[in-house]
Protein backbone atom coordinates (compact mmCIF):
# COMPACT_ATOMS: atom_id res chain seq x y z
CA UNK A 1 0.00 0.00 0.00
CA UNK A 2 1.73 3.40 -1.18
CA UNK A 3 1.78 6.43 0.62
CA UNK A 4 -1.44 8.46 -1.26
CA UNK A 5 -3.56 5.19 -0.49
CA UNK A 6 -2.12 5.30 2.70
CA UNK A 7 -3.20 9.09 2.83
CA UNK A 8 -6.85 8.25 1.25
CA UNK A 9 -7.55 5.47 4.03
CA UNK A 10 -6.69 7.56 6.87
CA UNK A 11 -9.41 10.46 5.30
CA UNK A 12 -11.60 8.02 5.15
CA UNK A 13 -11.29 6.32 8.54
CA UNK A 14 -11.07 9.77 9.67
CA UNK A 15 -14.70 10.22 8.06
CA UNK A 16 -16.20 7.31 9.80
CA UNK A 17 -16.22 5.20 6.72
CA UNK A 18 -15.45 1.16 7.51
CA UNK A 19 -13.40 0.92 4.10
CA UNK A 20 -11.06 3.28 5.35
CA UNK A 21 -10.56 1.10 8.94
CA UNK A 22 -10.47 -1.92 6.97
CA UNK A 23 -7.84 -0.77 4.31
CA UNK A 24 -5.39 0.39 7.05
CA UNK A 25 -5.29 -2.61 9.56
CA UNK A 26 -5.29 -5.08 6.18
CA UNK A 27 -2.21 -2.41 5.03
CA UNK A 28 -0.23 -3.17 8.71
CA UNK A 29 -1.56 -5.56 11.22
CA UNK A 30 1.13 -8.22 9.88
CA UNK A 31 4.20 -5.53 10.49
CA UNK A 32 1.98 -4.45 14.32
CA UNK A 33 1.67 -8.14 15.10
CA UNK A 34 5.23 -8.86 14.11
CA UNK A 35 5.96 -6.49 16.66
CA UNK A 36 3.79 -7.27 19.19
CA UNK A 37 4.78 -10.88 19.50
CA UNK A 38 8.60 -10.09 20.87
CA UNK A 39 6.20 -9.37 23.71
CA UNK A 40 3.58 -11.81 23.88
CA UNK A 41 4.46 -15.02 21.96
CA UNK A 42 1.56 -16.57 22.53
CA UNK A 43 -0.74 -15.98 19.11
CA UNK A 44 -4.21 -15.46 20.69
CA UNK A 45 -2.94 -12.84 23.14
CA UNK A 46 -0.19 -10.81 20.31
CA UNK A 47 -3.91 -10.89 18.14
CA UNK A 48 -5.69 -9.26 20.88
CA UNK A 49 -2.96 -6.83 21.41
CA UNK A 50 -2.99 -5.71 17.77
CA UNK A 51 -6.24 -5.03 17.67
CA UNK A 52 -6.20 -3.20 20.61
CA UNK A 53 -3.36 -1.42 18.94
CA UNK A 54 -5.69 -0.34 16.13
CA UNK A 55 -8.78 0.59 18.13
CA UNK A 56 -6.02 2.72 20.11
CA UNK A 57 -4.95 3.97 16.83
CA UNK A 58 -8.49 4.76 15.97
CA UNK A 59 -10.03 6.36 18.24
CA UNK A 60 -6.91 9.10 18.46
CA UNK A 61 -6.55 9.01 14.60
CA UNK A 62 -7.31 12.91 14.82
CA UNK A 63 -4.15 13.40 16.88
CA UNK A 64 -1.67 11.73 13.86
CA UNK A 65 0.78 13.81 12.70
CA UNK A 66 2.02 12.91 9.28
CA UNK A 67 5.03 15.39 9.91
CA UNK A 68 6.10 13.48 12.91
CA UNK A 69 6.30 10.31 11.09
CA UNK A 70 4.73 6.88 8.83
CA UNK A 71 1.40 5.95 10.21
CA UNK A 72 3.06 2.58 10.52
CA UNK A 73 6.02 3.93 12.99
CA UNK A 74 3.14 5.90 14.86
CA UNK A 75 1.10 2.27 14.72
CA UNK A 76 3.97 0.51 15.93
CA UNK A 77 4.97 3.64 18.64
CA UNK A 78 1.50 2.48 19.82
CA UNK A 79 1.72 -1.43 19.91
CA UNK A 80 5.44 -0.63 21.35
CA UNK A 81 3.82 1.20 24.70
CA UNK A 82 0.39 -1.07 24.82
CA UNK A 83 3.18 -4.15 24.88
CA UNK A 84 5.77 -2.88 27.65
CA UNK A 85 2.61 -1.66 29.75
CA UNK A 86 1.18 -5.86 29.55
CA UNK A 87 5.13 -6.97 29.79
CA UNK A 88 5.11 -4.73 32.72
CA UNK A 89 1.72 -6.43 34.34
CA UNK A 90 3.03 -10.04 33.31
CA UNK A 91 6.71 -10.05 33.85
CA UNK A 92 7.63 -12.42 36.38
CA UNK A 93 9.79 -10.80 39.55
CA UNK A 94 12.55 -13.50 39.51
CA UNK A 95 13.99 -15.65 35.99
CA UNK A 96 15.30 -19.35 37.33
CA UNK A 97 17.39 -20.89 35.36
CA UNK A 98 14.80 -23.41 34.38
CA UNK A 99 12.68 -21.15 32.92
CA UNK A 100 15.76 -19.79 30.99
CA UNK A 101 15.75 -23.44 29.29
CA UNK A 102 12.25 -23.54 28.84
CA UNK A 103 13.14 -20.15 26.79
CA UNK A 104 15.77 -21.86 25.24
CA UNK A 105 13.31 -24.89 23.99
CA UNK A 106 10.55 -22.52 22.85
CA UNK A 107 13.10 -20.67 20.34
CA UNK A 108 13.70 -24.12 19.16
CA UNK A 109 17.56 -23.49 19.40
CA UNK A 110 19.34 -26.26 18.11
CA UNK A 111 23.39 -26.82 19.51
CA UNK A 112 25.26 -24.76 16.93
CA UNK A 113 27.86 -28.24 16.88
CA UNK A 114 25.52 -30.06 14.90
CA UNK A 115 26.28 -27.64 11.83
CA UNK A 116 29.42 -28.19 10.06
CA UNK A 117 29.08 -25.07 8.43
CA UNK A 118 31.04 -22.50 10.51
CA UNK A 119 28.40 -19.34 9.30
CA UNK A 120 25.46 -21.37 10.09
CA UNK A 121 27.00 -22.23 13.91
CA UNK A 122 27.13 -18.83 14.42
CA UNK A 123 24.13 -18.39 13.09
CA UNK A 124 22.49 -20.44 15.08
CA UNK A 125 24.39 -19.56 18.12
CA UNK A 126 23.28 -15.84 17.43
CA UNK A 127 19.72 -17.02 17.53
CA UNK A 128 19.93 -18.72 20.43
CA UNK A 129 21.84 -15.73 22.24
CA UNK A 130 18.78 -13.05 20.77
CA UNK A 131 16.24 -15.67 21.84
CA UNK A 132 17.69 -15.43 25.61
CA UNK A 133 17.20 -11.42 25.44
CA UNK A 134 14.54 -9.24 26.98
CA UNK A 135 11.95 -8.39 24.61
CA UNK A 136 12.50 -4.83 24.63
CA UNK A 137 16.13 -5.39 23.32
CA UNK A 138 14.53 -8.09 20.50
CA UNK A 139 12.08 -5.74 19.34
CA UNK A 140 15.63 -3.08 18.64
CA UNK A 141 17.12 -5.78 16.85
CA UNK A 142 14.40 -6.97 14.95
CA UNK A 143 13.46 -2.96 13.87
CA UNK A 144 17.04 -2.42 13.20
CA UNK A 145 18.09 -5.59 11.67
CA UNK A 146 15.05 -6.66 10.09
CA UNK A 147 12.48 -4.07 9.66
CA UNK A 148 15.64 -2.08 8.58
CA UNK A 149 14.16 1.30 10.22
CA UNK A 150 16.66 4.36 10.56
CA UNK A 151 17.27 4.86 14.49
CA UNK A 152 15.67 8.05 14.05
CA UNK A 153 12.29 6.13 13.71
CA UNK A 154 13.29 3.49 16.25
CA UNK A 155 13.48 6.07 18.74
CA UNK A 156 10.23 7.85 17.82
CA UNK A 157 8.71 4.27 18.60
CA UNK A 158 10.28 3.09 21.58
CA UNK A 159 10.13 6.80 22.79
CA UNK A 160 13.57 7.80 23.06
CA UNK A 161 16.41 9.59 21.43
CA UNK A 162 18.54 8.44 18.46
CA UNK A 163 21.65 8.40 20.16
CA UNK A 164 19.93 6.60 23.20
CA UNK A 165 19.02 3.60 20.28
CA UNK A 166 22.49 3.47 19.17
CA UNK A 167 23.93 3.12 22.79
CA UNK A 168 21.39 0.41 23.41
CA UNK A 169 22.03 -1.31 20.01
CA UNK A 170 25.62 -0.90 20.84
CA UNK A 171 25.44 -2.49 24.37
CA UNK A 172 23.44 -5.68 22.77
CA UNK A 173 25.54 -6.40 20.13
CA UNK A 174 28.59 -6.47 22.96
CA UNK A 175 26.49 -8.31 24.93
CA UNK A 176 25.79 -11.26 22.00
CA UNK A 177 29.82 -10.95 21.03
CA UNK A 178 30.98 -11.82 24.21
CA UNK A 179 28.56 -14.50 25.05
CA UNK A 180 29.69 -15.99 21.33
CA UNK A 181 33.63 -15.63 22.81
CA UNK A 182 32.38 -17.23 25.95
CA UNK A 183 30.44 -20.60 23.85
CA UNK A 184 33.60 -20.74 21.59
CA UNK A 185 36.42 -20.24 24.64
CA UNK B 1 15.88 5.17 3.51
CA UNK B 2 18.22 2.85 1.31
CA UNK B 3 17.31 -0.86 2.11
CA UNK B 4 19.43 -2.44 -0.25
CA UNK B 5 22.71 -0.44 1.40
CA UNK B 6 22.06 -1.04 4.66
CA UNK B 7 21.28 -4.97 4.03
CA UNK B 8 23.90 -5.36 1.70
CA UNK B 9 26.67 -3.61 3.53
CA UNK B 10 25.17 -3.65 6.85
CA UNK B 11 24.86 -0.82 9.34
CA UNK B 12 28.70 0.22 8.84
CA UNK B 13 27.37 3.36 7.17
CA UNK B 14 25.94 4.48 10.64
CA UNK B 15 27.61 6.47 12.93
CA UNK B 16 27.74 3.67 15.74
CA UNK B 17 28.66 1.25 14.38
CA UNK B 18 31.79 2.53 12.75
CA UNK B 19 35.17 0.56 14.19
CA UNK B 20 36.48 3.53 15.69
CA UNK B 21 33.61 3.48 18.29
CA UNK B 22 32.60 0.17 18.35
CA UNK B 23 33.91 -1.64 21.60
CA UNK B 24 33.14 -5.13 20.82
CA UNK B 25 36.37 -6.40 19.65
CA UNK B 26 38.01 -6.95 16.31
CA UNK B 27 36.31 -4.82 13.42
CA UNK B 28 36.59 -8.06 11.36
CA UNK B 29 34.36 -9.78 14.16
CA UNK B 30 31.90 -6.75 13.86
CA UNK B 31 30.91 -7.25 10.39
CA UNK B 32 30.70 -11.03 11.39
CA UNK B 33 29.00 -10.66 14.06
CA UNK B 34 26.06 -8.29 12.07
CA UNK B 35 25.75 -10.07 9.26
CA UNK B 36 25.33 -13.27 10.99
CA UNK B 37 23.17 -11.32 13.54
CA UNK B 38 20.95 -10.20 10.38
CA UNK B 39 20.76 -13.84 9.07
CA UNK B 40 19.51 -15.23 12.75
CA UNK B 41 16.77 -12.22 13.31
CA UNK B 42 15.19 -12.75 9.77
CA UNK B 43 15.43 -15.95 10.87
CA UNK B 44 13.59 -15.64 13.71
CA UNK B 45 11.05 -13.73 12.23
CA UNK B 46 10.83 -16.29 9.47
CA UNK B 47 9.66 -19.00 12.10
CA UNK B 48 7.88 -17.02 13.80
CA UNK B 49 3.69 -17.70 13.28
CA UNK B 50 1.69 -15.58 10.92
CA UNK B 51 -0.95 -13.58 11.90
CA UNK B 52 -4.37 -15.87 12.29
CA UNK B 53 -6.47 -16.10 9.61
CA UNK B 54 -9.61 -14.50 10.11
CA UNK B 55 -8.07 -11.86 11.99
CA UNK B 56 -8.75 -8.80 9.89
CA UNK B 57 -12.88 -9.86 10.11
CA UNK B 58 -12.56 -9.99 13.70
CA UNK B 59 -10.71 -7.03 14.27
CA UNK B 60 -13.87 -4.95 11.79
CA UNK B 61 -16.44 -7.00 14.19
CA UNK B 62 -14.76 -5.53 17.36
CA UNK B 63 -14.32 -1.96 15.75
CA UNK B 64 -17.84 -2.14 14.96
CA UNK B 65 -19.05 -2.81 18.65
CA UNK B 66 -16.90 -0.58 20.02
CA UNK B 67 -17.86 2.16 17.97
CA UNK B 68 -21.48 1.61 18.82
CA UNK B 69 -20.64 1.78 22.49
CA UNK B 70 -18.65 4.74 22.27
CA UNK B 71 -21.80 6.25 20.39
CA UNK B 72 -23.96 6.21 23.78
CA UNK B 73 -21.08 7.39 26.05
CA UNK B 74 -21.31 11.29 25.36
CA UNK B 75 -25.34 10.57 26.35
CA UNK B 76 -24.68 8.87 29.34
CA UNK B 77 -22.23 11.32 30.33
CA UNK B 78 -24.65 13.80 29.61
CA UNK B 79 -27.03 12.21 32.18
CA UNK B 80 -24.62 11.94 34.90
CA UNK B 81 -23.65 15.31 34.88
CA UNK B 82 -27.15 16.54 34.20
CA UNK B 83 -27.75 14.85 37.32
CA UNK B 84 -24.75 15.79 39.19
CA UNK B 85 -25.71 19.49 38.35
CA UNK B 86 -29.33 19.27 39.80
CA UNK B 87 -27.60 17.42 43.09
CA UNK B 88 -25.37 20.06 43.46
CA UNK B 89 -28.28 22.80 43.00
CA UNK B 90 -30.63 20.97 45.32
CA UNK B 91 -27.16 20.96 48.11
CA UNK B 92 -27.04 25.09 47.55
CA UNK B 93 -30.13 25.95 47.88
CA UNK B 94 -30.61 23.83 51.11
CA UNK B 95 -27.65 25.74 52.69
CA UNK B 96 -28.08 28.93 51.71
CA UNK B 97 -31.97 29.31 51.60
CA UNK B 98 -33.33 30.68 55.04
CA UNK B 99 -35.34 27.83 57.14
CA UNK B 100 -38.79 28.93 57.96
CA UNK B 101 -39.30 29.73 61.36
CA UNK B 102 -42.63 29.60 63.91
CA UNK B 103 -44.06 32.56 65.09
CA UNK B 104 -42.51 31.79 68.67
CA UNK B 105 -39.11 31.97 66.72
CA UNK B 106 -39.60 35.18 65.21
CA UNK B 107 -39.64 37.24 68.44
CA UNK B 108 -40.28 35.06 71.58
CA UNK B 109 -39.96 38.03 74.41
CA UNK B 110 -42.42 40.64 72.89
CA UNK B 111 -44.79 37.67 72.18
CA UNK B 112 -44.44 36.46 75.95
CA UNK B 113 -44.81 39.79 77.20
CA UNK B 114 -47.79 40.83 75.09
CA UNK B 115 -49.85 37.59 76.06
CA UNK B 116 -49.06 37.29 79.59
CA UNK B 117 -49.24 41.07 80.71
CA UNK B 118 -52.89 41.47 80.40
CA UNK B 119 -53.41 38.86 82.40
CA UNK B 120 -54.99 40.43 85.54
CA UNK B 121 -54.02 39.06 88.90
CA UNK B 122 -56.99 38.80 90.92
CA UNK B 123 -58.40 36.49 89.00
CA UNK B 124 -55.59 34.04 89.45
CA UNK B 125 -54.49 34.93 92.71
CA UNK B 126 -57.71 36.16 94.62
CA UNK B 127 -56.55 36.03 97.99
CA UNK B 128 -53.19 38.42 96.84
CA UNK B 129 -52.93 41.75 97.77
CA UNK B 130 -52.12 44.11 94.27
CA UNK B 131 -48.73 45.06 95.66
CA UNK B 132 -47.71 41.68 96.82
CA UNK B 133 -45.12 39.75 94.35
CA UNK B 134 -46.00 36.79 92.23
CA UNK B 135 -44.99 33.70 94.01
CA UNK B 136 -41.93 31.88 92.68
CA UNK B 137 -43.13 29.33 91.28
CA UNK B 138 -45.45 31.36 88.98
CA UNK B 139 -42.53 33.35 87.68
CA UNK B 140 -40.62 30.26 86.88
CA UNK B 141 -42.63 29.07 83.99
CA UNK B 142 -42.08 32.66 82.40
CA UNK B 143 -38.34 32.33 82.75
CA UNK B 144 -37.25 30.48 80.18
CA UNK B 145 -38.34 32.70 77.62
CA UNK B 146 -35.55 34.01 75.95
CA UNK B 147 -36.26 38.31 75.82
CA UNK B 148 -33.49 39.61 73.96
CA UNK B 149 -35.83 42.02 72.82
CA UNK B 150 -37.38 43.17 75.98
CA UNK B 151 -38.25 46.48 76.64
CA UNK B 152 -39.75 47.06 80.38
CA UNK B 153 -37.38 45.88 83.39
CA UNK B 154 -37.93 43.31 85.40
CA UNK B 155 -35.69 43.43 88.20
CA UNK B 156 -37.65 42.06 91.47
CA UNK B 157 -38.57 38.49 89.06
CA UNK B 158 -34.93 38.02 88.20
CA UNK B 159 -33.70 38.07 91.23
CA UNK B 160 -36.57 35.97 92.53
CA UNK B 161 -35.97 33.44 89.58
CA UNK B 162 -31.80 33.16 90.35
CA UNK B 163 -33.00 32.16 93.93
CA UNK B 164 -35.36 29.65 93.02
CA UNK B 165 -34.24 27.71 89.84
CA UNK B 166 -31.53 28.37 88.05
CA UNK B 167 -33.47 29.77 84.22
CA UNK B 168 -32.48 26.88 81.19
CA UNK B 169 -30.77 28.00 78.56
CA UNK B 170 -32.71 29.98 75.87
CA UNK B 171 -33.52 28.00 73.11
CA UNK B 172 -35.02 28.64 69.65
CA UNK B 173 -36.18 25.28 68.71
CA UNK B 174 -37.83 24.91 71.77
CA UNK B 175 -40.03 27.76 72.61
CA UNK B 176 -41.27 28.56 76.21
CA UNK B 177 -44.68 26.79 77.07
CA UNK B 178 -45.70 30.67 78.19
CA UNK B 179 -45.11 31.76 74.85
CA UNK B 180 -47.64 29.54 72.78
CA UNK B 181 -50.58 28.35 75.47
CA UNK B 182 -52.35 31.27 77.20
CA UNK B 183 -51.27 31.01 80.52
CA UNK B 184 -54.13 31.48 83.25
CA UNK B 185 -51.10 32.25 85.97
CA UNK B 186 -49.94 35.75 86.88
CA UNK B 187 -46.70 36.17 84.92
CA UNK B 188 -43.66 38.59 84.76
CA UNK B 189 -46.62 41.42 83.84
CA UNK B 190 -47.97 40.72 87.21
CA UNK B 191 -44.69 40.22 89.42
CA UNK B 192 -43.60 43.36 88.56
CA UNK B 193 -46.90 45.38 88.79
CA UNK B 194 -46.15 49.02 90.10
CA UNK B 195 -46.11 49.22 94.00
CA UNK B 196 -48.35 52.13 95.25
CA UNK B 197 -47.67 54.90 94.99
CA UNK B 198 -45.71 57.19 98.03
CA UNK B 199 -46.79 59.84 98.94
CA UNK B 200 -44.10 63.44 98.15
CA UNK B 201 -43.48 63.53 102.18
CA UNK B 202 -42.87 59.83 102.29
CA UNK B 203 -40.23 59.50 99.51
CA UNK B 204 -38.67 62.70 100.97
CA UNK B 205 -38.09 61.23 104.15
CA UNK B 206 -36.65 58.17 102.59
CA UNK B 207 -34.20 60.11 100.95
CA UNK B 208 -33.33 61.86 103.64
CA UNK B 209 -32.83 58.40 105.28
CA UNK B 210 -30.76 57.30 102.68
CA UNK B 211 -28.64 60.33 103.09
CA UNK B 212 -28.52 60.10 106.30
CA UNK B 213 -27.72 56.42 106.34
CA UNK B 214 -23.89 56.78 105.93
CA UNK B 215 -23.60 59.26 108.35
CA UNK B 216 -25.49 57.57 111.03
CA UNK B 217 -23.10 54.31 110.30
CA UNK B 218 -20.28 56.62 111.04
CA UNK B 219 -21.80 57.72 114.17
CA UNK B 220 -22.68 54.19 115.27
CA UNK B 221 -18.69 53.42 114.82
CA UNK B 222 -17.77 56.25 116.39
CA UNK B 223 -19.77 55.45 119.51
CA UNK B 224 -18.97 51.92 119.57
CA UNK B 225 -15.15 53.11 119.54
CA UNK B 226 -15.78 54.68 122.14
CA UNK B 227 -17.42 52.54 124.16
CA UNK B 228 -14.50 50.29 123.93
CA UNK B 229 -12.24 52.93 124.90
CA UNK B 230 -14.38 53.50 128.20
CA UNK B 231 -14.12 50.16 128.62
CA UNK B 232 -10.76 49.60 128.25
CA UNK B 233 -10.05 52.29 130.53
CA UNK B 234 -12.12 51.00 133.36
CA UNK B 235 -10.66 47.95 133.50
CA UNK B 236 -7.30 49.58 133.95
CA UNK B 237 -8.50 51.56 136.61
CA UNK B 238 -9.65 48.52 138.30
CA UNK B 239 -6.53 46.46 137.58
CA UNK B 240 -4.68 50.01 138.71
CA UNK B 241 -7.04 49.94 142.14
CA UNK B 242 -6.23 45.93 142.47
CA UNK B 243 -2.67 46.00 142.23
CA UNK B 244 -2.87 48.99 144.88
CA UNK B 245 -4.27 46.91 147.40
CA UNK B 246 -1.81 44.19 147.03
CA UNK B 247 0.71 46.55 147.24
CA UNK B 248 -0.83 48.22 150.42
CA UNK B 249 -1.03 44.95 151.69
CA UNK B 250 2.50 43.95 150.99
CA UNK B 251 3.80 47.12 152.41
CA UNK B 252 1.74 46.04 155.86
CA UNK B 253 2.57 43.12 156.42
CA UNK B 254 6.27 43.79 155.65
Amino acid sequence: MNAPSIETAISAARAGREEGFRQLFAAHSAAVFALVQHFVPDVAEAEELTQDTFLRAFAALEQFDSSRGSFLAWLRRIAYNLAIDQLRQNRPKEISLEGMAERKEEAGILDPEDFADETQERVEALMQAVGLLPAEEQTLLTLYYFDNLPQEEIAYIVGATANAVANRLRRIRKKLHNQLDNKNA
Amino acid sequence: MDKSRRKTTGPSGQTDMSPATYQGGHPADVHQTDAALRTAIACRQEGRPAPPAGMEERFMARLAKERSTGAEKPRHRAAIWITAAIAAAAAVAIAILPIPRTEADTAPGIASVERTAPAPVKETLPGTPEHTPAPARTINKVSPSPTPARTHPRPKPQVLIAATQPAPAPSVASPAPSVTSPSPVPSVATASQPQPAFTAEEIRLMERAEEMRPQALLYAAEILQCARIEARERQQAIFARQETSDHKQIITSI
